[in-house]
């Protein structure tokens, strides 16, 4: 009797914990490493200037996977303070286990402390842990920060990747009555719960039990299949600078406030900039000398404190330490294309290689970088002014095809990056090889790589030291054993798409596998294709190839004298929508000459395609390691 | 004759003198056009060239009534190439602790260009020299230099004063960038004595030793009052001089334990303070006093020494059905070891340890630490090890300098037999340690004097084994048995991979592996949660064969496919963490309709004679081809000396372990 009443006392802990795992809903547990139990932003906009921002969440943690979303990080500036953080670990049961003490917030700096080059931020940073790995635990925060100068608003985006399940998550948004907030939904039904109270009012949105979902390889990106809501002011103050942002004109006008009289140039540079052009008629051959003296002038070095986040420094500065970030280097561009009469603009954009385009119609603060851009009659030159190497008028896949923000007298106007065509983005290699009887091989290769084929290398080649290069290059190519003993690169920059031939002089030895009277040789020795689809789940999202280019590869190979073949790999020839492969080995006195093309359309395919774009890539996985047997005549 | 050979003495005599005397006429500020002449012909491919690095520490009395030092440095750089412009961006850190703290002075630069033949020269301004906070006990001065451009000349000097006289500002001679002249001297009254601590693989150019007579005025009466009472000190003044030329920068190739134990630099540490009249001050001492001041230390030994009841209750539970003191320990580790988390490095307690216990977490030390006052409390014998991880580089196998130590792991001695737990790594296993832990010097902290260990990657073997079954089965299918024993460091590997991959995933992960197309069935791995044992890794394959010809590769598993030393020359030592001892064994039915058409050659190789050996055997009859391939070495560590034949050894192995096997219908 005792006993039993013993049990009923323990037993309202243990169940009506708010965090217990046995609250959880199975369809929640299913394939997530964590269910976000709820996650709750309050946004309070006071005015133009001033927010407050409260946020609680909770985070049920199921395995050593999902640690890494457990922790807390705000980051805080001259925009934003961070107030109280509160938080609490809880264990498998809910029950309390211990709260955040303020002496376990550690404060890091926002500086890149292993590259220089990103020499100053104001911006630092609070972050918290609870270290535990007794499996599963639930961990709590909240936090208050408020923003002085509203710029941008956090987005909600509630499920925040892959493997997490979503119980509960809550954005709502206060403002005076008056205020205007913008807001743009997706994947998203209903339309977000509006209360008015007194002279504020509230917009509230809200999603209860998402499943965990998993993102696929070569699908859509995270925020095209998942709920968000994206808000914006419409009239907003920072530091003192006011604008709106209801239209990109009015935003690329705030932009252009920001910029004024920044663009000055001293006398000296001026008359530089007439020795340079005066006398050049065309203008595109002006805009390339420019570019070049700005290259050859300047170099990347980034600093931002309080506004300078957003408003470049001015050229002047520019000019006397030959450095800046990516606005004060596109702002000085323009200066310069200005001076010599040219019309020029300065741009931004959202850098970074599969970046995610913008949302076009929502005008809002989302870009992360400057560039500048020339407007012709047809035609438009974009220049990268942060690199002291690339050739002018060319995006690789840092900039290129997605929208930009031109800032023009008369404001902001969304304008499209070139794209380049599979034909613009080439990889072509000819290899001259000779194996000898013991296997070892010596060959010649020249390689010519165009457009964002030779992003990659453009950078390697320019911002790497020869050691560094070489380094590459080893890991870069497969063989087992081997020496480079020459390499050298040559840049063709005054075309419209760059173009790198690199010419290598290499030794393998043991390249091909010597067993008795027999030569093993696998012909296709640099471009092995490594893109595989073997997921055996069923393909949800459709499948986007983000580039297209083409591969053509030329391999002659001297074989020893006394040789035959023994057996080859059959050639293939494929071409379906998703592209092109096609092999050959062709054998002759002595030589063997193995030709391989693969193109790579640039395209998005339904899901349904999968088992047959998984075919195609298989079959070029299985051709490309193909081997040659040969072996040695009977005397 | 005797003429002719007395004066070829006489003149390397004189040469000789010249060059310790050689001295860099350089001054701040000051670059002419023929320093944009020099040309760096001692590293091709380096993107800056350091001209000279030039840096000196002397004594200053201050006014607190003892003494700080004063770093210079001076060095100039030439830009060689735009990678080379990471060379003009500085950080300065700057350590603070208490209220004695670091402090930079005089921060001065200039970038010259030369243009149109004539020296152009840009100063660095004093407003875009930032602050940081780079962490707890570090500020940074961040800057970068104006006006670079390649072949720019960077010029700048600062001097550091610095509260910390224990350890003075050490010189590192070998850095990223090749350097013409990299020089340090020391001026230390003789009443401060230093212990130096020199490595590296460069010879000194120059290296002299002189003294002079100095006088020292110290304010001995720095009170509140404000009265300043100087005193006279005098001393004889140890000037000592450094000068390597021509310094080519060190390479991190494989197997290399961290660059830091290799560089060429030298180190100073406090070891005596001697004033005129007075007794003689120990300062680094001696292991006994050492370790007597570690087992005192509140955030080290001193929470070991006490009773520690509070474990009582918890102790009790935790070792409840142990029979004897091996069983004990054993649930005292795994319960540290499953139930604590660790939160970064550390050899000293970073919370009492009570706090450790209830917030199941600390860093590392704190958790091994608890772990031994743990099994004190249950009358079991333990002590801390201390030892320095491979990547913090070399404890110093004589001196105590603790700062040369970063981890603690516990030594437990139960009928003379003796194990070192680390409890801070999840799933190491009971008397294991991380090979990243046999990194030289290591001492156990104990009463009267720290005792010296030396753990040695030499003696930690490796061991895996693979035998593989090969039947003819139905058709032209062929059906496998693999077993594969794994050596410990594998296991762990492995264990952290499941950790949070199915096993199922691994396995097919494993059937790709194979050169053709395998399928795996009835895959097991055994021992997978037992962490004191090695893993064996059981399953069935099954492939087909359906050429004419068959290639096949009796090295199935395991192949070395690529030569882990991939550079032609190395300088300095190889040190893999384990000896390496692999043996593949494999019993395969010939294909049935097949008949052996071609084997391999057997083959054995020694490595310098006595010191490894790789075999590769092969047999065939009829029915059945017998295979083994086995690599064996003595030791983890090799000289540079061995580095050629280690290269072509491996080099070799990688060429056979690919040979194949051709067996051919039978029409």
């Amino acid at each position: 009797m005792k006993q039993l009443i013993f049990l009923i006392l323990l037993l309202p802990i243990f169940t009506d914990a708010q965090y217990a795992i046995n609250t959880i809903p199975d369809s929640l547990l299913k394939n997530s490493n964590v269910v976000e139990r709820m996650y709750h932003i309050s946004i309070e906009i006071k005015n133009p200037g001033k927010a407050k921002i409260t946020t609680k969440y909770a985070y049920t943690v199921l395995n050593e996977d999902g640690n890494r979303v457990a922790s807390y990080s705000s980051y805080y500036n001259k925009f934003q303070s961070v107030g109280s953080i509160k938080g609490t670990l809880y264990d498998a049961n809910g029950k309390e286990v211990k709260q955040v003490r303020k002496k376990d917030i550690m404060d890091l700096s926002g500086n890149d402390e292993d590259n220089l080059m990103y020499l100053m931020s104001d911006t630092r940073y609070k972050v918290h842990r609870f270290y535990t790995t007794t499996y599963p635990y639930t961990v709590e925060y909240e936090d208050e920060r408020e923003i002085d100068g509203i710029f941008h608003l956090p987005d909600w985006r509630p499920v925040r990747g892959s493997f997490m399940a979503v119980e509960n998550s809550r954005l709502s948004v206060t403002t005076p009555t008056d205020y205007t907030i913008r807001y743009k939904q997706y994947n998203y039904d209903a339309m977000p719960i509006i209360t008015n109270q007194g002279d504020k009012k509230t917009y509230t949105w809200e999603i209860k039990n998402v499943p965990a979902k998993k993102s696929e390889a070569y699908g859509p990106t995270w925020d095209e299949i998942n709920p968000t809501v994206l808000l914006a002011p419409s009239d907003f103050e920072i530091e003192g600078f006011k604008g709106s942002m209801d239209s990109w004109k009015n935003f690329g006008l705030f932009i252009k406030t920001l910029n004024e009289g920044r663009d000055v140039l001293p006398d000296v540079i001026k008359q530089k900039v007439h020795t340079i052009t005066d006398g050049v008629t065309s203008v595109e051959e002006k805009v390339n000398l420019l570019y070049k003296f700005m290259q050859q002038n300047t170099r990347y070095i980034s600093i931002q404190l309080g506004i300078g986040g957003w408003r470049p420094f001015d050229a002047n500065y520019v000019i006397n330490k030959k450095y800046g970030d990516c606005k004060a280097l596109s702002n000085y561009m323009v200066a310069l294309l200005k001076e010599a009469g040219i019309k020029a603009n300065y741009v931004l954009i959202r850098g970074g290689d599969n970046e995610e385009d913008i949302v076009a119609d929502f005008p809002s603060n989302q870009f992360n970088h400057a560039i500048a851009c020339v407007p012709l009659k047809n035609d438009t030159i974009w220049l990268e002014c942060t690199s002291q190497t690339v050739a002018p008028g060319y995006m690789g896949e840092f900039t290129g095809n997605r929208k930009a923000l031109v800032i023009t007298e008369d404001g902001g106007v969304l304008v499209n990056t070139p794209r380049y065509e599979k034909e613009q983005n080439l990889l072509d290699r000819k290899v001259h090889a000779i194996v000898d009887v013991d296997g070892h091989l010596t060959a010649k290769v020249v390689t010519r790589f165009t457009g964002i084929q030779q992003d990659n290398l453009h950078g390697i080649i320019n911002n790497s030291s020869k050691e560094e290069q070489l380094k590459f290059l080893k890991r870069a190519i497969s063989l087992p054993t081997y020496d480079v003993e020459a390499f050298k690169y040559t840049e063709g920059k005054n075309k419209l798409v760059p173009e790198i031939e690199e010419a290598l002089q290499l030794k393998a030895s043991n390249y091909a596998t010597v067993s008795g009277k027999r030569l093993f040789v696998i012909p296709n020795m640099f471009s092995q294709n490594g893109r595989r689809f073997t997921s055996t789940e069923e393909r949800k999202y459709p499948i986007k190839f983000t580039s297209a280019w083409i591969d053509i590869d030329t391999v002659n190979i001297q074989i020893p004298l006394g040789y035959i073949v023994e057996s080859k790999p059959a050639a293939q020839n494929i071409i379906n929508r998703f592209g092109k492969y096609q092999t050959d080995y062709i054998i002759k006195e002595g030589l063997l000459q193995y030709t391989r093309l693969h193109e790579c359309n640039y395209a998005t395919f339904p899901a349904s395609d999968y088992k047959e774009l998984s075919a195609f890539y298989e079959a070029i996985y299985k051709a490309d390691r193909g081997r040659i047997v040969l072996v040695k005549k009977d005397q | 004759m005797r003429k002719k050979l007395l004066f070829a003495t006489f003149c390397l005599v004189s040469t000789l003198i010249l060059a310790q005397k050689e001295k860099l006429n350089v001054k701040f500020g000051k670059v002419t056009v023929d320093d944009f002449k020099i040309e760096n012909n001692i590293d091709s491919g380096a993107s800056a060239l350091i001209l000279f690095d030039i840096g000196s520490t002397e004594f200053v009395a201050n006014s607190t009534g003892w003494f700080s030092t004063n770093y210079k440095r001076h060095k100039r750089i030439k830009i060689l190439d735009k990678k080379g412009f990471e060379a003009a961006n500085m950080q300065i850190l700057l350590f603070h602790r208490g209220n004695d703290r670091e402090r930079v002075m005089d921060l001065m630069g200039y970038t010259f260009n030369l243009e149109n033949g004539s020296i152009v020269e840009t100063k660095l301004e004093k407003k875009s020299i930032f602050e940081d906070k780079y962490d707890k006990n570090n500020d940074a001065k961040k800057f970068t230099f104006p006006a670079i451009k390649e072949g720019s000349i960077i010029d700048y000097t600062y001097t550091i004063q610095s509260d910390f006289i224990f350890n003075l500002q050490p010189w590192h001679f070998q850095g990223e960038y090749p350097c013409l002249w990299s020089e340090y001297e020391t001026r230390i009254p003789d009443f401060f004595n230093y212990v130096v601590l020199a490595q590296g693989y460069l010879p000194f150019n120059i290296k002299t030793t002189d003294s002079r007579p100095e006088t020292f005025r110290v304010n001995v009466n720095a009170n509140s009052s404000g009265a300043s009472n100087y005193s006279t000190i005098p001393a004889q003044t140890y000037y000592n001089r450094w000068v390597i030329k021509n310094v080519v920068p060190l390479k991190e190739e494989s197997y290399t334990s961290t660059l830091r134990n290799h560089i060429s630099k030298i180190e100073f540490q406090l070891s005596q303070i001697r004033f005129p009249d007075n007794p003689v001050r120990e300062i680094m001492g001696n292991w006994f006093k050492a370790s007597q001041s570690l087992m005192e230390d509140e955030e080290f030994g001193l929470p070991l020494t006490k009773n520690n009841n509070w474990l009582d209750d918890d102790l009790k539970t935790i070792t409840a059905g142990a029979t004897d003191k091996l069983e004990k320990a054993q649930k005292i580790f795994a319960f540290v070891r499953d139930n604590f988390t660790s939160t970064g490095g550390g050899m000293y307690f970073n919370a009492p340890i009570r706090e450790v216990f209830k917030q199941r977490k600390g860093n590392d030390g704190s958790i091994n630490l608890l772990l031994t006052a743990m099994l004190k409390h249950e009358q079991i014998e333990a002590m801390p090890l201390i030892l320095s991880t491979k990547s913090h580089g070399y404890a110093h196998n004589l001196y105590p300098l603790m700062d040369r130590y970063n981890y603690v792991v516990s030594l437990l001695t139960i009928d003379s037999t003796t194990y070192l737990l680390d409890a801070s790594t999840p799933r190491l296993g009971f008397g294991k340690l991380n090979a990243d832990c046999y990194n030289g010097s290591a001492r156990i902290i104990k009463l009267p004097a720290a005792e010296l260990v030396e753990l040695n990657a030499d003696d930690l073997v490796e061991n895996e084994v693979t035998s593989i079954f090969i039947q003819n089965g139905e058709k032209n299918e062929m059906s496998a048995t693999v077993t594969n024993f794994l050596g410990y460091y594998q296991s762990m590997n492995l264990r952290d991979k499941l950790s949070n991959t199915k096993t199922e995933d691994y396995f097919k992960e494993l059937a790709k592996r194979y050169s053709f197309e395998a399928k795996i069935e009835n895959g097991n791995i055994d021992s997978l949660k037992l962490y004191d044992y090695p893993i064996k890794v059981t399953y069935d394959m099954k492939f087909k064969n359906e050429e004419d010809i068959i290639y096949f590769t009796p090295q199935l598993t395991g192949a070395w496919k690529n030569n882990p030393f991939k550079a032609e020359k190395r300088l300095y030592p190889v040190e893999m963490p384990y000896v390496i001892n692999e043996t593949f064994v494999l019993t395969m039915e010939i294909p049935s309709g097949y008949k052996v058409d071609e084997l391999p050659k057997s083959t054995r190789v020694m490595f310098n004679e006595n010191e490894g050996m790789f075999e590769y055997i092969i047999k065939a009859n009829e029915e059945t081809l017998q295979f083994k391939s086995k690599i064996s070495l003595t030791k983890a560590n090799f000289t540079p000396e061995d580095y050629e034949t280690l290269r072509d050894f491996f080099g070799f192995i990688v060429k056979k372990q690919a040979e194949q096997v051709v067996f051919k219908k039978i029409k």
